[in-house]
């Protein structure tokens, strides 16, 4: 017989609408952000090459990296409030807890919700990653500080794979006791 | 004609023990899991539909239906049983639609068909959102929606207890029905008036062991060489079975 997928089961039956518009102003709040700090770079380093020609030009630009982790967490944590729980009566009841009673089993629906999670906040990472390059690299050209960037979304991995660690961690624990 | 078998099915919570519980059971006939409130019908139900996992180490338990093993395949021997509970979660904020279509994924012989047609029969609506449906309505939209997934069999956790007594009939003439297409039933429950004819095989739960487990007639037999008459209904043989064993230290 056919196995069961999880992964599209969840996918298909995944409703998060606020995860999405979260994004998407995240990702514009980003492009903005950054389009303006290169601007004001890409102004400032030509007031400093008029006065000192051999400044370096990009040096200003720089990426709120604290903000950015903000809005990850808040995002992600929607999508991970949409997969794992549910709002019935006013209380958050685990998910897994509604398939005690169904042929399912909870490690691999555990499994399956958590790479959704995995897979939202990667989109967001490198969406974010990737509106913070191509902003400096339209307006500063090859003045931009790709490395800086680099290194610093470098920081924000590292938070990124926390914060979801322990989001995924907390599920984890919450619908063993739920079930 | 599939069988059901289990062994050994053994629960320990602090104040009660589901003690080596083991019998077998075939399709198209009606067992009736009886006992008195906390004798463990609902325990032994849960373990052997596969709810409760939490079997003792060291205890070799099993649950078999038609060869597939609760222990080797969960999913699907899961898959070939029905389970009426009052405790099944759910979704509550949801419709009783949307619940059927919802778990149906989760069977591949459930049919959307069929769950519109038993809900019609039963008079549920399927607009109606779980939680605003009483304890009679949820048991039926239960019933339907284990029904249109075709299982092998179908186990009943006391579904009567919120039915008025003119549906009561009905839903056992439907029960009736379910027999003559090769389906097994287990109804746990303590008022037994309303399984008296129903009833072709009778398991006796006293204190978390199972007591008896015989055929009607073997029981009735058993009941007249003791009394001299014969039992008209289950209830007696239920309180000769309960008078006969002293309680358990």
């Amino acid at each position: 017989m056919k196995t069961f997928n999880y992964y599209k089961y969840e996918k298909k039956h995944l409703k998060c609408t606020a995860y999405y518009v979260l994004l998407a102003i995240s990702l514009l709040f980003f492009f903005l952000e950054a389009a303006s700090n290169a601007s004001a770079a890409a102004r400032s380093s030509v007031a400093f090459k008029t006065a000192l020609p051999s400044g370096n030009s990009a040096e200003e630009y720089s990426v709120n990296i604290f903000r950015f982790e903000l809005f990850f967490m808040f995002t992600v944590s929607v999508l991970n409030s949409a997969l794992f729980y549910i709002r019935e009566q006013g209380k958050a009841v685990p998910v897994i807890s509604k398939y005690l009673f169904a042929p399912v089993n909870s490690a691999k629906i555990y499994r399956a919700k958590a790479l959704l999670l995995l897979r939202g906040s990667c989109i967001f990472f490198i969406g974010g990653l990737a509106v913070y390059l191509a902003a400096a690299g339209l307006i500063l050209g090859a003045a931009a500080p790709f490395l800086q960037i680099l290194q610093q979304f470098g920081y924000a991995l590292i938070f990124c794979i926390a914060a979801v660690s322990v989001l995924l961690l907390t599920d984890w624990y919450r619908s063993r006791h739920a079930v | 004609m599939t069988t059901f078998s289990c062994t050994n099915i053994t629960r320990r919570y602090k104040n009660f023990c589901l003690d080596n519980v083991s019998f077998s059971m075939e399709t198209g006939y009606f067992y009736v899991l009886a006992g008195v409130n906390g004798s463990g019908k609902t325990t032994l139900l849960n373990c052997i539909t596969g709810v409760d996992s939490g079997f003792p180490h060291g205890i070799l338990w099993n649950a078999q239906i038609g060869g597939v093993s609760l222990k080797v395949s969960p999913e699907a021997y899961r898959r070939r049983l029905g389970y009426v509970s009052e405790k099944c979660p759910y979704f509550m904020e949801e419709s009783v639609a949307q619940n059927g279509l919802a778990y149906g994924e989760f069977y591949p012989d459930w049919s959307v068909r069929d769950y519109s047609s038993y809900l019609s029969r039963l008079d549920v609506d399927p607009s109606k959102r779980v939680y605003q449906l009483s304890k009679g309505e949820f048991m039926k939209m239960q019933t339907c929606f284990a029904l249109a997934h075709h299982p092998n069999f179908l186990f009943l956790d006391e579904p009567l207890e919120g039915f008025d007594p003119v549906f009561r009939r009905e839903f056992l003439d439907l029960l009736g029905e379910l027999l003559d297409r090769d389906m097994g039933i287990l109804l746990s429950t303590h008022i037994t008036e309303d399984v008296d004819r129903l009833a072709d095989y009778l398991l006796i739960l006293e204190n978390g062991r199972l007591t008896a487990d015989a055929s009607r007639e073997a029981l009735n037999d058993r009941y007249r060489e003791l009394t001299g008459v014969s039992a008209p209904h289950i209830r007696d043989l239920l309180e000769l079975e309960h008078s006969q064993r002293p309680p358990r230290s």
